[in-house]
């Protein structure tokens, strides 16, 4: 009893903060010892002679960066026609809408605290500072700008200061919308885009080379701020309609998969619709097979229907499979629209494939009409890109097939990705199947793909392809380098995605069997989501590697970025010996994705909990 | 009351899910199938449209082609060209693993580092390097040599170092005729310090104190490669012994060779079927054979089988295996092989280096003539260069996590018997971080033999970049990549094999 009131009257007291303080921070982690302190006076001259080397290399009025500024547009886009640049600046806007209005569908961003925001600032106006004082040569080559990035700098690294100073310990309590941050950030960039004087045109007139400066980007910086306006618009737009359309996020991300097709299509193509054929072809044959597939599938996703069902959609896949071989090479009778044939054809084999799955996704009324509603949506997306690819363009790309720059490794990347993901799924049930002939050919295919380096699949792709295929079928370059791409990349992603089958729980299994399901439904609605689900890391790994690997297509010879800046514009007459500057530029601005993409998965790793269970 | 045990009924044909399976099965490998009569069918026909007929004559025949650099840049003929190919491929490969694994292990550790600024310089570095694509880092380093200043003629005279747009050239130790046996005598001096490391492990297991292994057999292979500069003429013997193994390999009758290989495909096959059984086997005997058992069983038997017989019946093929009858013209195989190995040795004595100072002659130097000493070609820098420090990024992210997978308990147990902080790292965190890092590293190991095809962009003459030239010569692109996908399928497969091995030597035993 005594000790307990003894201990009771102990006052209390709160927890000493540990110390802090810069002092003890550089003693704890620069000069902790003989051996940290010898490498820390080692390491200081010698990172700052470094860096002072290299942002004096990046100043020197000898280095070209004329070169990248006047030719931002080739290493963007490549040659494309003046009159229809509109075209990708649309396509630029549709991502940007969809940027926008998933960031706010998604709630991304949340509130950051002043601290943190403070922080930023000191850090960005140090080094700001910082540059400003050890490059050489910046006050007398770039006029005031040495003046601008010290102004620049100190206004950062004292408004942090001030900001700290000013809510002293609340600063870590008062939370700011991250949004708002970014939105300011964006303002800046714009007035950026407007004042920043930097050299657009450079030319050579009787020996003496006359370079123009001008805002950066003169031509485009109304472009993009209209873009970035667009962003912001989406994204306020997209916070107003987040809660009365409940479904959002599932709309935008099926937005999302269509956006690549049809901004390529809108940069690549301005087809030009005979809307006669329109009537007499697409219309017909939309409405005839779309009534007979739903009957069909109506038909068949009933329980009742049983085995029926199956045998009629065997039927049927093997009636498409027999009628497309055995006019693979026949001549289709002149009279007859040659395209009438494919696209019924297509669409027939659309219905096939949807017919093995209808028993499947079948059951009571209401599933079987949303099925139907799937089949019409795909019908339609079938027919009408059909008639968009069919269709003469107006459009001249100079001579390019695709357009180039890192727009082609754009293209490169997410068309890889999209043909190799479904590929690499089936190859991951194959390897992990039961059924041996099956499986042996996958584990052939994957381990066969993954010994030899990506360099002789393009090669395979450019020189090899054409030789399989039969001499009336012409493959473009960029064409076989996507197919080639996308099989090479298919094998990696058949491993990983076996990798996350083979850590599910047999339990999962064996209840989807207890509940009665088939074998695609337990794939399709229990396994594979799950598998996915636990490989996201490695398969956003694989996304980044596949997005590097794309510059491997400059060995082909395809105008992709790596290739304008490495043999485009060091030839070109005004630019001679600018090399060195347009390899780096490429290489930042694949350091700049790359690393954003990795930040991001990082991110998403973390808000997905991954790993943390 | 009498109860009847009703046998399950059979489902009906269409319903049995074996019959589905197989017949679904044997489609499929019919369209594999008929997929690739197509293809190959069309390919036929192109190239008898083209004019190109599909041979491999090229291989012996001259192809009048001439190569950056390698130990012969004028090959005779295509196989010729290609083994150049291969050699240059293994240079880049084998002295990139050797760098990268060095700079890796350091970058690993330094991300480790309490020392802030040791750690940022590391982190900076493997975000830079592991997200610029590597093709763009070796087109850099070209660049880099690119924009060096041209040698003038100042520069004639003698030096250690000389770096110029045609490449560096640095003093180099020059081998003379007897490097053969001295290696052989520092190769015995290896086994020999593996040995001494294994009798002072032992000690120290059974002892309390740290019988410092590492430098025991240190100091044993010092040992060695000092008395081999004086000893190294014993290993004449070496001579001897692969001029017997040559002479058998060049002289009994090929039909032994024949029955011997044979019977070891047999072997393997046996050994597969009846470790299978083996593991399928259960206290009750044998459990009932599901159909993908009985297709692995019997998938053993008949390769094991095919391959018996195809020994026994080519002969052509093994002559070329032992080096009786030449391959596309070149005589290659066992034979020569170990005649050539037995040419390096005799009983000669002498320096196995020339220590004189091989300094770069500068009137000799590329600009001019080949330099005395040794000459690095700008594709080699760049290619080197990229690999290598690409490859020791990922390296160091490897070692990084393998040293924070070892759970803290055990250093805390390790220092709550008293071990310094040396003994901690080399006899507990060490051992059990190497287990995790050894199969990333491996991959990464892979990937960087895979990278060097990355040279025909700055025109190293590897295997890809010779095999492009000579399908831009010749045409002949099919027989150039199943070349390619036999080269790069073997060093995959070895690779792994060998960290595969030495994975399994490590592992926990469980149990």
């Amino acid at each position: 009893m005594d000790e307990m009131t003894s201990v009771a009257a102990v006052p209390e007291s709160p927890p000493e903060p540990p110390p802090h303080g810069p002092v003890l921070w550089l003693k704890n982690n620069l000069f902790s010892g003989a051996l940290n302190t010898a490498l820390t006076l080692f390491l200081t001259p010698v990172l700052l002679l470094s860096i002072r080397g290299v942002l004096g290399w990046a100043v020197d009025p000898l280095r070209k960066w004329p070169a990248v500024t006047t030719n931002a547009r080739l290493l963007s886009v490549q040659a494309y026609p003046e009159a229809h640049f509109i075209r990708v600046w649309i396509a630029v806007g549709i991502v940007a809408t969809l940027s926008g209005l998933s960031a706010a569908a998604w709630g991304l961003g949340g509130r950051m605290t002043v601290r943190r925001i403070a922080k930023g600032m000191k850090v960005a106006g140090a080094i700001l500072l910082g540059v400003a004082l050890i490059t050489p040569g910046l006050f007398t080559d770039f006029g005031s700008f040495r003046l601008w990035l010290i102004v620049l700098g100190a206004g950062l690294l004292g408004g942090g200061l001030a900001w700290t100073a000013a809510l002293g310990m609340r600063a870590k309590d008062v939370r700011i919308p991250t949004m708002s941050v970014i939105g300011l950030l964006l303002l800046a960039l714009i007035g950026f885009l407007w004042i920043v004087q930097l050299p657009v045109s450079n030319v050579l007139v009787d020996g003496e080379r006359i370079i123009t400066y001008e805002p950066l980007a003169n031509s485009t910086k109304l472009p993009w701020t209209m873009i970035i306006v667009i962003l912001a618009a989406a994204y306020l737009i997209g916070t107003m309609i987040r809660s009365a359309v409940p479904n959002l996020q599932r709309i935008l991300s099926m937005l999302w998969f269509l956006s690549f097709p049809f901004t390529l299509m809108i940069v690549m193509r301005a087809p030009d619709i005979e809307w006669d054929k329109v009537v007499a072809i697409d219309l017909p044959i939309f409405l005839l097979v779309g009534v007979v597939g739903s009957v069909a599938f109506y038909w068949m996703g009933n329980p009742s229907t049983g085995e029926a069902g199956r045998i009629v959609a065997a039927l049927w896949v093997v009636g498409i499979v027999l009628w497309m071989w055995q006019s693979w090479r026949v001549d289709v009778p002149a009279a007859l629209d040659f395209t009438v044939v494919l696209l019924f054809k297509a669409a027939v084999f659309l219905g096939a494939l949807f017919a093995t799955a209808a028993p499947s996704f079948g059951g009571p009324r209401a599933a079987r009409l949303r099925y139907l509603g799937m089949w019409w949506s795909a019908l339609f997306l079938l027919v009408v890109a059909f008639r968009l690819g069919e269709a003469r363009s107006i459009l001249e790309l100079g001579g390019a097939s695709f357009v180039g720059g890192l727009a082609l490794t754009f293209t490169l990347a997410i068309a890889g990705i999209g043909l190799s993901f479904p590929l690499g799924i089936l190859l991951a049930l194959g390897r992990s199947s039961t059924m041996p002939i099956i499986r042996t050919i996958s584990t052939g295919y994957i381990e066969l793909v993954r010994s030899v380096p990506l360099i002789t699949w393009l090669f395979v792709g450019s020189n090899l392809l054409p030789l399989f295929l039969p001499a009336e079928v012409e493959l473009d370059q960029v064409v076989r380098a996507i197919a080639a791409i996308a099989l090479f990349s298919a094998a990696y992603l058949a491993e990983n995605v076996r990798g996350g089958l083979q850590s599910i729980p047999k339990g999962q299994y064996e209840a989807a069997d207890a509940v009665g399901m088939s074998t695609v439904q337990k794939i399709s609605l229990i396994t594979m989501p799950q598998a996915l689900r636990a490989v996201i890391p490695a398969l956003v790994g694989q996304v980044i590697a596949l997005f590097k690997d794309t510059s491997l297509v400059a060995i082909i010879g395809l105008f992709d970025l790596l290739y304008i800046a490495r043999s485009v514009i060091p030839g070109q007459s005004a630019n001679l010996g600018s090399i060195m500057v347009t390899t780096v530029t490429a290489a930042v601005v694949y350091w700049v994705f790359t690393f954003s993409f990795s930040r991001a998965s990082m991110r998403l790793e973390k808000r997905l909990g991954l790993g943390e269970r | 009351m009498t109860t009847t045990i009703q046998r399950p009924k059979r489902p009906p044909v269409w319903r049995d899910i074996t019959v589905l399976k197989w017949t679904a099965q044997i489609v499929f490998l019919f369209l594999v199938v008929g997929l690739f009569w197509v293809l190959g069918t069309e390919a036929v026909d192109n190239l008898r449209a083209q004019n190109i007929p599909l041979s491999t004559d090229f291989l012996s025949r001259p192809v009048g082609i001439t190569l950056g650099e390698g130990f012969n840049t004028t090959p005779g003929s295509g196989i010729e060209a290609i083994a150049v190919g291969i050699v240059n491929m293994l240079r880049v490969t084998i002295s990139g693993i050797i760098a990268a694994t060095i700079l890796g292990i350091i970058v690993g550790v330094s991300r480790l580092s309490s020392n802030w600024l040791v750690n940022k310089v590391a982190t900076g570095y493997i975000e830079i390097i592991r997200n610029i694509p590597l093709l763009v880092q070796i087109v850099f380093w070209l660049v880099v040599v690119q924009t060096f200043e041209e040698l003038t003629v100042e520069d004639r005279g003698e030096g250690l170092f000389y770096a110029s747009p045609k490449g560096f050239a640095f003093a180099w130790f020059r081998p003379t005729e007897t490097r053969w046996q001295w290696v052989a005598f520092v190769a015995i001096g290896l086994a020999v310090a593996w040995f001494v490391y294994r009798w002072r492990i032992k000690i120290q297991e059974s002892g309390a104190h740290d019988a410092h292994a590492f430098a025991w057999s240190g100091g044993v292979l010092l040992a060695f490669a000092v008395v081999g500069l004086f000893a190294h003429p014993l290993m004449g013997v070496f001579g001897w012994i692969f001029g017997a193994i040559a002479w058998v390999f060049g002289n009994v009758p090929l039909f032994v060779f024949q029955l011997l290989l044979a019977g070891l495909a047999l072997y393997i096959g046996w050994r597969v079927i009846s470790t299978r059984l083996d593991e399928l086997r259960t206290p009750a005997g044998l459990g009932k054979l599901s159909d993908d058992d009985w297709y692995r069983l019997i998938m053993a038997g008949v390769l094991g089988l095919a391959g018996a017989i195809f020994f026994l019946v080519s002969d052509g093929v093994v002559g070329n295996i032992m080096g009786r009858t030449p391959l596309f013209g070149a005589r290659v195989g066992l034979e020569p092989l170990f005649s050539s190995f037995a040419d390096r040795f005799s009983f000669s004595g002498g320096w196995p280096f020339d220590f004189s100072p091989a300094l770069v002659a500068g009137d000799r130097f590329v600009n001019f003539d080949l330099a005395a000493g040794k000459v690095m070609t700008p594709a080699f820098f760049a290619l080197w260069t990229g690999v290598t420090l690409y490859t020791a990024a990922f390296i160091g992210e490897a070692v990084r996590a393998g040293i924070m997978a070892v759970p803290r308990g055990q250093t805390e147990a390790g220092l709550a018997v008293g071990l310094k902080r040396g003994q901690l790292l080399r006899m507990i965190v060490l051992p059990q971080a190497f287990r995790i890092i050894l199969p990333p590293i491996g991959n990464q190991y892979l990937n960087l033999a895979k990278n060097t095809s990355l040279g025909i962009a700055v025109a190293y003459s590897e295997l890809v970049q010779v095999g492009q030239t000579i399908f831009n010569q010749t045409g002949q692109t099919i027989p150039v990549f199943i070349i390619w996908m036999l080269w790069f399928s073997f060093v995959s497969l070895s690779l792994s094999a060998v960290v595969n091995a030495w994975n399994r030597r490590l592992k926990l035993v469980e149990r």
